[in-house]
This record gives structure tokens, C-alpha cells and sequence, in this order.
């Protein structure tokens, strides 16, 4: 029985659409396979793998054995999720960044202050870009919720509410905590609030990851006329565009700042070190890479779901 | 047969190759598919591979399912599956044969 029930639970990295047409016939084989010997590690991985591999060819994600439209959008979806790391990344840089422009002599100012300004503007336009998808994806949602559909989704909605009142709240609390402290004690040297700080962002991440996952719940729900998958796909590859902006512009600003200020990166005294490493900016910038490749893949596949002959290669 | 499927059946191991192969036997279930390939060819196909290459032997229309047998779904091959596999095989025998005519020749200039 025990058995039965592991090798149910394997299936689960099945696709819901495969496991409704194969799972009774592939949980008995997979029975007959065993027989009595154990269920290793390197059979469940196998089944895992190749359950992961299905999600990704029939969702769109890889290879051309789905739709074109929905290989579409699937890489725009694929770009909505990029973009909420960016956002994230992002978030990061603002704060690694602040006062910045205090710290480089007046004569290197602007060259980095314009890298600077250029990351902002590609995140703003990124922004725009995706709330300007929302807005294609507006009347789908409305028929969808015409159709009795909301009541299927309406659940995924109540986890980031709450993140959100809980990020609204802590960030309230901190700010009010923070205007107590000096500039030290907000930059490390009072434990309790550093704790709290770093409590705060995760929540946010938290929040912004609940978010994202409830806006694909629904957008992999809707149904979109073509001329709005079309419209969403050219959207998706703009903001890919600009996160790729976003990467390029902060390089440039962590290199210019690495050039002309070191101390900032390193939160030292002016002349200090010259070493332009910083770890918290490291960190950002992977980040903000992950999300590049990211949303490239996912612009990728909505520009190759137009290839005019596809030929399949899996 | 069409360039999409000809690009699935390039190889004499591919799992699809090695299913349609199977098949060409009669209707077979999962498991005696993977006993089967593991007697006529050697190979142990892994339960995502069986089933991913089942899948998308179906998908193609290449195999059909057919009526649960205590649990077990039998596969039979479909006509156009069997039209793939018949003009693979002859695509194979006329490479083999090339190849065997050519060792030939070479072993003769040899000797």
C-alpha cells in the first residue's frame, strides 16, 4: 500500500494534463518495473527528471511540440516571472546605491550618475511595459471572470494580500524603528535591526514572488484573441529588452564606481580600499542576470513560436 | 513520411524507433514494451523515457491505445506508424548495405 501511495507521489511532476491521460497505466508499470525491489533515489530522480521534462515541452517552455500560440504565451509568462526578479534585484541596487552621487568627486560624476540614470529608466520603462501587458490582458480577464471563472482562482489571491499587509506593516514599523537610529546603527552595528531589516525584505520578496504566482495563475487561465497574444508578445520581447538595459547600464555604473569611488562599493572612508568588490552588489547583480536570462528565454520562445516551418527535434 | 517525423527516427536507437520496432510484433502494454525492447536490442529504457516516447508516438499518431487490460493499456501500431517504420527500416537496409559493399570492396583491395 505504502508502495502504491510513494509511486502516486512521484507522479505528481507529471503535468496535470499528462497525468489525467497516463497516470493509472504508468503508476501500474511502474509497479510491474519494481516488483519488490526498493524505490531508489536514482529511480525517483529518473521519474522526477522526466516528469519536469514534460511540464517543460507540453507548457511551451522548450523544444516546439506545443502550439505557437501557446509557446507564446508561455515565453511571455516566462518574462512576467523574469521581470518580478528584476524587480527584486533591482530593489537591491536602489539601496546599494543610495547617496552614491555624495561620494564621487565632482569631475567622474557623470558618467556614472548617467549609467545610473539609465538603469532607472530602463526598470521604469520595464515597469510600464508590463503593466501595459496587464492592460492587454484586461479584457481576457474580464471575460474570464464573466465565464463563473474567478472562483477557480480567487484562492491564489488570499496568500499575497496577506504578504502584502505584512510587508506594508513591517515597512511601516522599520521606518518608524529606523528614524531613531543613527546612520551607524541603521548599517549594521544595532543587531536587532539589522534582523528586522532583513525580515522585512524577505517578506517583500515573499510578496512580490506571491504576486507573480498568482498573475500566472491567471493569465495561464484566460483566454487571449490573437491579436492580444500578439500585442503580449511584442510587450514580452520589450521588456526583455529592457532588463538587458538594466544589466548592461548597472555594469557600467558598478565599473564607473569601481573606477572612481572603490570605498563606496566597500561602505569604507574615503581612500580606504580600491578594491571595486562588493558582495551585496555581487549579489544584486546575479540577480538581476538571473532575471535577464530569464526573460531572454522567454522572449526567445515567443520569437521563435513565429518561425514561419518549425521542425521538431525533440 | 514527413520531415518532423523523419527528424524523430534518425537513429536506429531511438526510443521511438525501438517502440514502433516492438510493436511491429503486435500490441504490447508498458511493461512488456520494455521487455521486449530490452530482449530485441539490449536497452533498458528508462519509465520517463518509455513513456515520453509513448506519448509522443501517439501524439504523432503513430501508435493507437487500446482497451485497459487489468489496468494495463495495450498499444498497437497504426497504419501510418507502420508506413514510418517500414520506410526507416528500408532507409537502414540501404545504408547497411552500402556500408557492407563498401567494407567489402575495401577488404578486397587489400587482400
Amino acid at each position: 500500500m505504502k508502495r502504491r501511495h510513494d509511486v502516486r507521489r512521484l507522479l505528481r511532476w507529471y503535468p496535470p494534463s499528462w497525468r489525467a491521460r497516463y497516470e493509472d497505466e504508468f503508476q501500474v508499470f511502474l509497479e510491474d518495473r519494481l516488483e519488490d525491489s526498493a524505490l531508489t533515489m536514482r529511480f525517483r530522480m529518473s521519474v522526477a527528471v522526466a516528469g519536469l521534462r514534460e511540464r517543460c515541452y507540453g507548457s511551451g517552455l522548450v523544444g516546439t511540440r506545443s502550439a505557437p500560440p501557446t509557446q507564446r504565451r508561455t515565453g511571455s509568462l516566462t518574462v512576467l516571472v523574469a521581470w518580478s526578479i528584476m524587480v527584486v534585484g533591482g530593489a537591491g541596487l536602489v539601496k546599494t546605491a543610495e547617496h552614491f552621487r555624495a561620494t564621487l568627486p565632482a569631475q567622474s560624476r557623470a558618467f556614472a550618475q548617467l549609467a545610473y540614470n539609465a538603469t532607472a529608466a530602463a526598470g521604469a520603462a520595464g515597469t510600464l511595459l508590463v503593466l501595459a501587458g496587464a492592460v492587454v490582458a484586461l479584457p481576457g480577464f474580464v471575460r474570464f471572470v464573466r465565464a463563473k471563472g474567478w472562483s477557480a482562482v480567487r484562492q491564489v489571491f488570499v496568500a499575497p494580500l496577506v504578504a502584502s499587509a505584512v510587508t506594508v506593516v513591517t515597512m511601516f514599523a522599520l521606518s518608524r524603528w529606523a528614524h531613531h537610529l543613527t546612520t551607524a546603527q541603521r548599517n549594521g552595528a544595532d543587531v536587532g535591526y539589522s534582523v528586522a531589516f532583513v525580515a522585512t525584505v524577505a517578506v517583500a520578496v515573499v510578496s512580490v514572488a506571491l504576486w507573480t504566482r498568482a498573475s500566472v495563475a491567471v493569465a495561464s487561465r484566460i483566454t487571449l484573441t490573437s491579436r492580444e497574444l500578439r500585442w503580449a508578445s511584442a510587450l514580452a520581447i520589450a521588456v526583455s529588452l529592457s532588463s538587458l538595459l538594466v544589466v548592461l547600464s548597472a555594469t557600467t555604473w558598478w565599473i564607473q564606481m569601481g573606477l572612481h569611488a572603490p570605498w563606496f562599493l566597500q561602505g569604507s572612508r574615503p581612500g580606504v580600499t580600491t578594491s571595486a568588490w562588493s558582495t551585496n552588489l555581487a549579489v544584486t547583480m546575479f540577480v538581476l542576470v538571473l532575471g535577464t536570462l530569464g526573460a531572454l528565454w522567454g522572449a526567445s520562445r515567443v520569437a521563435l513560436s513565429y518561425r514561419p516551418t518549425r521542425v521538431n527535434t525533440q | 513520411m514527413n520531415k518532423k517525423t523523419s527528424q524523430l527516427l534518425r537513429r536506429p536507437n531511438d526510443p521511438l524507433m525501438l517502440l514502433l520496432t516492438s510493436l511491429a510484433s503486435g500490441p504490447k502494454h508498458g511493461y512488456a514494451l520494455s521487455k521486449d525492447v530490452e530482449d530485441f536490442a539490449g536497452v533498458t529504457l528508462s519509465p520517463g523515457t518509455l513513456y515520453g516516447a509513448i506519448t509522443r508516438l501517439e501524439e504523432l499518431g503513430l501508435i493507437a491505445p487500446l482497451e485497459e487490460v487489468d489496468r494495463r493499456r495495450p498499444y498497437r501500431l497504426t497504419t501510418s506508424g507502420a508506413q514510418v517504420l517500414r520506410e526507416v527500416t528500408s532507409e537502414m537496409r540501404r545504408l547497411a548495405d552500402v556500408g557492407a559493399a563498401r567494407l567489402r570492396l575495401a577488404i578486397g583491395g587489400v587482400r
